[in-house]
């Protein structure tokens, strides 16, 4: 895990040190003179060679500094700690309107196999997985905000808002990246619930006299769960990645509109901050479903 | 030679035959672009604007009295070629990387910690920040999404590569004395077409998603170029009005993708089974 | 004469395949007294194992079975009734309580993640209402009966802690839990170790003894047919060739498959006081294929016996003897005595 969350350090950095736009001059205007440029070169650093600046960076990082946003004239954590709750509540509910619906469709259509139902949940997967999620949002807004009116067409409420309030301003979104993102989880579980169900001790189980409910809700989802949490492990990852288009469909001041402006704007600092604390999230999701492993299945105990 | 009778049991799946031939007649559309749409896609008037679907305009107008159908269908091309480059450009140079990964133990590791590390970042965000770096054009989104959807590719491409390494065949030919570039050449990568063949069909639905996600948000190919995901861009503050302007291209993202993914799916199908019968 | 427990008449199991129907099971007939062991012997794809599972109901839901036929099963309360035409909650009851099962694989037979008490316990709850502590109690019980040491620390250990023949124990603890009058085990012994075959096939033996119930023993293996089977019936790609009680099959086997398989047998290859032969002796010739079935009698392709009367038409299986049938056109058939 380390030595990936390195690379990803360098990528990052060498990613938006290659960026061919110059945030100085941007930042200066036309006016500025070379004297100009050149002191704000040396306050930012940028007048270093590359491995160096490499270093300086990851010191900084390590001391928990991410830098200075050129244009928002805040430290970046600040930045991204302001921009976080949204995003994390959106993923959050986005992830649970998933796996709701995920889960007992794939369960269900493990069960029925090969019939109706099965062939439904599985084509409504496959266009799950077939929509834009900004289009399916824009349709969304039109239908139940623009139309209904029961949702407000995009903010996420006034900066006093109560968590209701915010909470309902996320629900369009949420369900937008849910039930999109729901397709993987659906077939994950399938796929896992055909594989336990085909297994000896489910044919025990039944030979026992238990009702298929009880066969299929305890003793085969059990068994099922390690790849089913890992896919909802990995769809909270995929939710931070998703998050930024639907942010900027329902104009949620997340983290991934933030990433978006700031690449739109060239603010150095703000990408490369963003950048790191989302891939690090990432492996660090990651390296937690190894985790979870040990406690869902008795034979992974140390 | 593999590929009829791969086809012969296609036809075999209903729905996949429904993918494959809504796949050949978008592609057709899109190809015949000239002949199919009675309009430019770029001639604006601005009388017409915002018109519903009607006999003259199958499809309506935007906001700016172009026929839909037209941009839709010169659309098709932009997008459908953006995609499929990347689709080839990215399994190529994923292939590459995996066979190299897969057959060579000592580059194994260091090859895939980087891939590793590429996967950490979500796919939009890697490919805005690359896009970013190189600048907006066609050419720069296509390369962009190649280096977005290369590590996929490559991390599925090594691991049939150590199944197949593992056949005692390879072991033979190497025996033999034979150089290692022509096993690599003649001997694995044939034996890769089936997995590698699924991945095209769904990077290549993938691609057409991420390349509309890209111009939605602006940092894709610039908004002058009609792609489906420039034009619901562009028309978007129209939806509550003229609602067509945006149904439509989203529709035609839609169906494509979804031909994508249950084509490369029922191929997948096909072949996987096979795979395990042989081993 | 005490009724049989089990009297299973002319089932049939088919399944729609894409290649065509495949008759797995075809017109087979047997009974097995209370207190007796019938063993079902034939090779694989013979439909041994398909005519246990049709029996208890545990056919996949996707394979399609189409079954017919008729079974009298006597239950403990004393009635009579069809197995095979039982609505589903109702043979979900006589399962894993009056009609239990062991399988062939101890190794994949067990949930992994619950306990074995627990998986005992879940049985006993179901069927006979007990509590939680009193299931668990009775579970300690089983595996004391069933001989494994250290039971109450057993209790809460899983599956995988423990070795195959234990975990065969294991499920033959399961499947008594409930007191069942008959108990089908389905190559019990076969992936097990020869000396810890010996000893599951002795505790079988034993618990019958004890329990008086009936026993279903389905095996490829005649030597523990010999040992520890009352009658048998021989099935050769899905029907009956021959049925008679151990000691007569044994001494003298009327069709030809049985001679045949019983010529296999090493120690029978060897008549007493001659020099031992050069070769063992297999029967020519594979199983046909189920989607290609031969006209006639199944066996004739690998028959010496065999005339022109065999491929004509499949013969029917006829009494033969005291308890005795068999299905060739050499069997002399004998008129049933009046009961």
């Amino acid at each position: 895990m380390l030595a990936v969350l390195a690379i990803v350090a360098v990528l990052v950095f060498v990613l938006t040190r290659a960026a061919s736009g110059d945030p100085v001059s941007v930042l200066l205007g036309d006016q500025a003179t070379a004297a100009d440029i050149e002191r704000v070169k040396k306050d930012y650093g940028l007048d270093k060679p590359l491995p160096v600046q490499f270093g300086y960076w990851l010191r900084e990082v390590a001391q928990g500094n991410l830098g200075q946003s050129i244009f928002l004239q805040r430290p970046v954590t600040q930045a991204l700690a302001e921009r976080a709750e949204p995003t994390t509540l959106l993923a959050l509910m986005a992830v649970a309107i998933a796996a709701c619906i995920g889960i007992p469709c794939g369960i269900v259509s493990a069960v029925y196999r090969g019939r109706m139902v099965d062939q439904v949940f599985t084509g409504i997967a496959m266009l799950g997985a077939s929509v834009p999620s900004f289009w399916f949002g824009i349709v969304l807004i039109q239908m139940f905000a623009v139309s209904l009116g029961w949702f407000p067409v995009s903010g996420y409420g006034a900066p006093d808002a109560s968590l209701a309030e915010r909470l309902h301003a996320l629900v369009l979104p949420a369900t937008v990246l849910g039930v999109l993102n729901s397709a993987l989880i659906i077939r994950f579980t399938r796929a896992s619930m055909l594989d336990v169900l085909g297994e000896d001790y489910v044919r025990t189980a039944r030979s026992k006299g238990l009702s298929e409910s009880t066969v299929v809700l305890k003793h085969a989802l059990r068994n099922a769960l390690v790849p089913i949490v890992t896919v909802v492990g990995l769809t909270v990852a995929l939710m931070i990645g998703g998050a930024v288009v639907t942010e900027t469909v329902f104009g949620l001041p997340g983290v991934g509109n933030l990433v978006v402006s700031a690449v739109l704007r060239r603010d150095y600092p703000v990408i490369q901050g963003a950048l790191l604390v989302i891939a690090a999230i990432y492996v660090l999701i990651n390296f937690a479903i190894d985790m979870l492993y040990a406690v869902v299945d008795p034979r992974v105990k140390v | 030679m593999k590929l009829p009778r791969v086809i012969r049991q296609l036809m075999h799946r209903r729905i996949v035959m429904v993918a494959a031939i809504v796949l050949a007649v978008i592609v057709v559309l899109a190809l015949g672009a000239p002949w199919v749409a009675s309009f430019d896609p770029n001639d604006t008037a601005v009388l017409d604007r915002l018109k519903g679907p009607s006999a003259a305009h199958l499809m309506g107008t935007d906001e700016l009295g172009r026929d839909l159908y037209a941009r839709i269908v010169y659309g098709a091309r932009y997008s459908l070629a953006i995609a499929a480059l990347t689709a080839f450009g990215s399994v190529i140079c994923g292939t590459f990387i995996g066979l190299v990964a897969g057959f060579f133990r000592r580059l194994d590791t260091p090859l895939m910690r980087i891939v590793d590390a590429m996967m950490s970042f979500p796919d939009i965000l890697l490919a805005i920040a690359l896009v970013a770096i190189l600048g907006p054009s066609l050419v720069n989104v296509v390369l962009a999404l190649v280096l977005v959807y290369t590590p996929r590719v490559a991390r599925v491409v090594r691991a049939s590569t150590l199944v197949v390494r593992e056949l005692l065949f390879v072991e033979a030919v190497r025996a033999l004395g034979v150089r290692t570039s022509r096993i690599l050449w003649r001997h694995i990568l044939p034996n890769l077409m089936s997995p590698i063949l699924v991945q095209v069909s769904f990077i290549f639905a993938y691609a057409i998603l991420a390349e509309a996600g890209l111009s939605f948000l602006g940092v894709g190919v610039p908004p002058e170029i009609p792609t489906w995901g420039t034009m619901v861009a562009g028309s978007q503050q129209y939806a509550h009005q003229a609602f067509w302007v945006v149904l439509f291209p989203g529709l035609a993202i839609i169906f494509t993708a979804l031909s994508l993914q249950l084509l490369g799916d029922g191929v997948r199908d096909l072949l996987d089974p096979k795979l395990k019968k042989a081993a | 004469m005490t009724a049989p427990r089990l009297t299973v008449q002319h089932l049939s199991t088919s399944f729609p395949t894409e290649d065509g129907l495949v008759r797995s099971v075809a017109d087979v007939s047997f009974t097995i007294d209370p207190g007796k062991t019938t063993a079902l012997v034939g090779e694989s794809g013979s439909g041994k194992s398909v005519t246990s599972l049709t029996l208890m109901r545990l056919l996949a839901k996707t394979a399609n079975a189409q079954v017919s036929g008729q079974t009298a099963f006597v239950t403990r309360e004393g009635t009579t009734i069809d197995l095979l035409s039982l609505p589903e909650p109702a043979i979900r009851r006589l399962r894993g309580n009056q009609l239990s099962m062991i399988f062939q694989e101890p190794m994949t037979s067990l949930n992994p993640v619950f306990t074995i008490g627990e998986q005992i316990a879940e049985s006993v709850r179901l069927h006979k209402g007990l509590d939680r502590a009193r299931a668990l109690a009775h579970a300690k019980r089983m595996l004391d009966l069933v001989e494994i040491p250290a039971s109450a620390q057993r209790l809460h250990e899983y599956p995988h802690q423990l070795s195959g023949g234990m975990r065969q124990r294991v499920m033959i603890a399961l499947a008594m839990a409930c007191d069942p009058t008959l108990l089908i085990a389905d190559e019990p012994t076969t992936a097990l170790d020869v000396t810890i075959q010996a000893q599951i096939l002795e505790l079988m033996r034993r618990l019958q003894a004890e329990t008086g119930m009936s026993i279903l023993f389905i095996t490829h293996n005649l030597g523990v047919v010999a040992h520890h089977a009352d009658d048998v019936v021989v099935m050769y790609a899905g029907r009956v060739v021959e049925s008679a009680p151990v000691g007569p099959l044994f001494a003298a086997p009327q069709h030809p498959y049985t001679q045949g398989l019983l010529a296999c047998l090493p120690g029978k290859a060897r008549p007493p006081g001659q020099a031992r032969p050069k070769r063992l002796f297999a029967i020519r010739g594979q199983v046909s294929s189920p989607l290609a079935p031969p006209p006639g009698c199944a066996f004739e392709p690998r028959c010496d016996h065999a005339i022109d009367a065999c491929r004509a038409a499949m013969p029917e299986l006829v009494n033969t003897g005291v308890s005795r049938q068999a299905r060739c056109v050499h069997v002399a058939p004998v008129l049933k005595e009046a009961a």
